[in-house]
């Protein structure tokens, strides 16, 4: 990767970016210091007290122990193959839109219309979809059902990474590879894929964690089936015994989607 | 093979390339109007023509990467290629901007018309090498493109196009993204990887200068159609229209009426002067009476010379500076001419006679767009 080191211009100078870059300090200190104290909490003998002592291994043991074991392994299941198929299926869905836009004439109507998902409410999409598929249309609420609101959701944030990509692509480049004796599906293996890669990986990343923590739209549509946040959801809103676990649960899902992260980084660095 | 020579000869005489009735047009637009168009092996044919007239759209529709809406005949080594799509023509093109493959290395793009044709890494390797040193660019096999300079993108690009073997080369504007100095440079390593080759070379340019310095051929286009076809001497020294006169770089064009003919000479008055000049077009399609051009180039006006020829009284301008040269314009009766001197003329006087010779200065009947 080549970076570049700009010189400050305009409003950007010395001071107020040291100014910017303090309240930027200060957002992430913000964001942090709840998720560091719930980690911290995560090893107390009294969550719910917040004090985070005595330390104990308690919980995580209890996490792992069979019978709770049960209660949030099949959620996380649930909630990965559902984010997986989304992940693909919106990937898959916005680079066929993708590589269609930047040959039409008129596209900013249309990509509004996409677009607007990511604004409107979740609560309302997915009270919207349950009244509209399930009562009109007598779709069962279920795997499936969950699966659609989260392309739903998923779709234009997917679009959005993938026109970035398909609107710089150079399509000249296809004529050369045609012009070398490419048919038009070596031309999009050999050529375009590779060159849109970046926003492919980037897609396949953000909508996979878009539905992996979804919520409001889920509440509706989920019929009878959990997904993790669901499950963090009611053992935390509830004053069950599940709450101390919900501590050492959301700090290993917090670790790990962290590695995701910092994995995805590393390959989508690397493509440039 | 040797049952066959006089097939092998009759196909060393055909033509590589056949083009007939060719139309193209974009909505309501028509961009070529009827081309027809023999190009022989080896040769080295230049599309020269200003944008607009139809040159590149020619070029991609011999590619195969436009369709044209109407042909009579397109022949490609005596073969129907009329429908046949771009990647089954064994023609390959350099393009303006070269649309070299970034994620591939230098010997990645020129392999990769192999890999389609799959043939074996090794030979493949075996070939891109051989041809990457013919374009000096030995070593560069695993450069990354964003590493090159434009010279070399340029090289790449011939590379890439050449490695198999194409029947033609058609090189769209291949110098247009160069700077000076090394335009210069790749015109003459045009030349030598064409004689290296054998390949035929399409060269599509707005620059009559490299269109003359390279070409065996020359075909003037205007608003998609074919002005004039010729070699470079032909276009150069005798245009057969206005357009062509002004395009090849004729500096002075008059307007006038055909007094009389005299041989190969023509008598035109211009503005009421008197002016003999050599006809270009045909002399049985001139008639006293019918409107003409004159054109003489810049160089070929002299100034005070004692010479026979065409003499006018001058009243002399602002001498212009060009580096190489300076033109100096002189109002005269016949309008105002430009003659270009190597060095200032000391002690130019204000008023003086310019003259030319009618060899030099080129007559042909105005087309019905010339007449106002």
């Amino acid at each position: 990767m080549i970076r570049r080191h700009y010189q400050p211009a305009g409003l950007f100078t010395r001071s107020s970016s040291l100014l910017a870059s303090s309240l930027g300090m200060i957002a992430i200190v913000l964001l942090y210091l709840p998720i560091a104290g719930l980690a911290l909490l995560s090893f107390s003998a009294q969550p719910l007290r917040g004090i985070p002592w005595p330390f104990t291994f308690e919980w995580y043991g209890a996490l792992v122990a069979g019978e709770t074991a049960s209660k949030w392994i099949s959620p996380l299941l649930t909630s990965i193959s559902i984010g997986i198929l989304v992940s693909i299926a919106s990937t898959a869905t916005a680079l066929l839109i993708g590589r269609a836009v930047p040959t039409l004439r008129r596209s900013t109507g249309l990509l509004v219309a996409y677009l607007c998902v990511i604004v409107l409410p979740g609560i309302l999409v997915g009270v919207a979809v349950l009244l509209f598929y399930r009562v009109l249309l007598g779709l069962t609420t279920g795997f499936w059902s969950v699966f659609l609101v989260h392309f739903i959701w998923a779709l234009p944030f997917s679009l959005l990474c993938i026109l970035i990509v398909t609107l710089r692509f150079d399509r000249r480049l296809l004529d050369a590879a045609e012009d070398l004796g490419a048919s038009k599906f070596r031309q999009f293996i050999d050529i375009e894929l590779p060159l849109l890669m970046p926003g492919v990986m980037a897609s396949l990343f953000f909508s996979f964690l878009l539905s992996f923590n979804e919520l409001p739209r889920t509440l509706y549509a989920r019929g009878s089936v959990v997904t993790l946040p669901y499950y963090v959801w009611t053992a935390s809103s509830s004053h069950s015994s599940q709450v101390s676990l919900i501590y050492a649960l959301s700090s290993i899902i917090m670790v790990l989607s962290f590695l995701v992260t910092l994995v995805a980084m590393r390959i989508l660095n690397k493509r440039e | 093979m040797e049952g066959t020579p006089a097939i092998c000869a009759e196909s060393a005489r055909s033509p590589i390339l056949q083009l007939g009735g060719v139309w193209h047009s974009y909505g309501a637009v028509t961009v070529l109007h009827n081309i027809s168009l023999h190009v022989e092996r080896g040769e080295f044919l230049t599309l020269l023509g200003p944008s607009g007239s139809g040159k590149s759209t020619l070029l991609r529709i011999i590619a195969g990467l436009e369709n044209p809406q109407k042909v009579a005949m397109m022949l490609l080594d005596g073969m129907d290629i009329t429908w046949a799509p771009a990647n089954e023509r064994n023609v390959s093109t350099v393009f303006q901007h070269f649309a070299l493959f970034p994620h591939m290395s230098v010997g990645e793009n020129v392999e990769y018309s192999l890999k389609l044709r799959r043939i074996p890494a090794p030979e493949r390797r075996r070939r891109a090498e051989s041809m990457l040193s013919l374009v000096r660019l030995t070593g560069k096999y695993d450069r990354r493109i964003y590493q090159l300079s434009g010279g070399e993108r340029q090289r790449v690009a011939l590379a890439r196009s050449l490695v198999m073997g194409p029947d033609i080369l058609l090189l769209d504007e291949p110098l247009g993204a160069l700077d000076e100095r090394l335009r210069l440079d790749m015109q003459r390593e045009l030349i030598e990887l064409r004689r290296a080759t054998g390949v035929t070379f399409i060269l599509v340019t707005h620059s009559q200068e490299e269109a003359v310095s390279m070409s065996d051929r020359i075909a003037l286009m205007r608003a998609g159609t074919i002005e004039q076809l010729g070699s470079p001497n032909d276009l150069f020294s005798r245009p057969q229209t206005e357009f062509a006169a002004r395009f090849m770089g004729f500096e002075n064009v008059m307007h006038g009426i055909l007094r009389a003919k005299r041989g190969d000479l023509a008598e035109v008055d211009v503005g009421g002067a008197t002016l003999l000049g050599r006809m270009v077009s045909k002399s049985a399609a001139m008639n006293p009476g019918d409107r003409v051009f004159a054109a003489i180039r810049a160089e070929h006006v002299e100034v005070d010379c004692q010479r026979t020829g065409n003499s006018v009284t001058a009243v002399r301008g602002d001498p212009i500076y060009k580096g190489r040269y300076y033109d100096i314009p002189f109002s005269t009766q016949l309008g105002t001419l430009i003659a270009r001197f190597g060095e200032l003329p000391v002690n130019l006087a204000c008023k003086t006679n310019i003259t030319f010779s009618p060899e030099r200065c080129v007559v042909g009947v105005l087309g019905p767009e010339g007449i106002h």
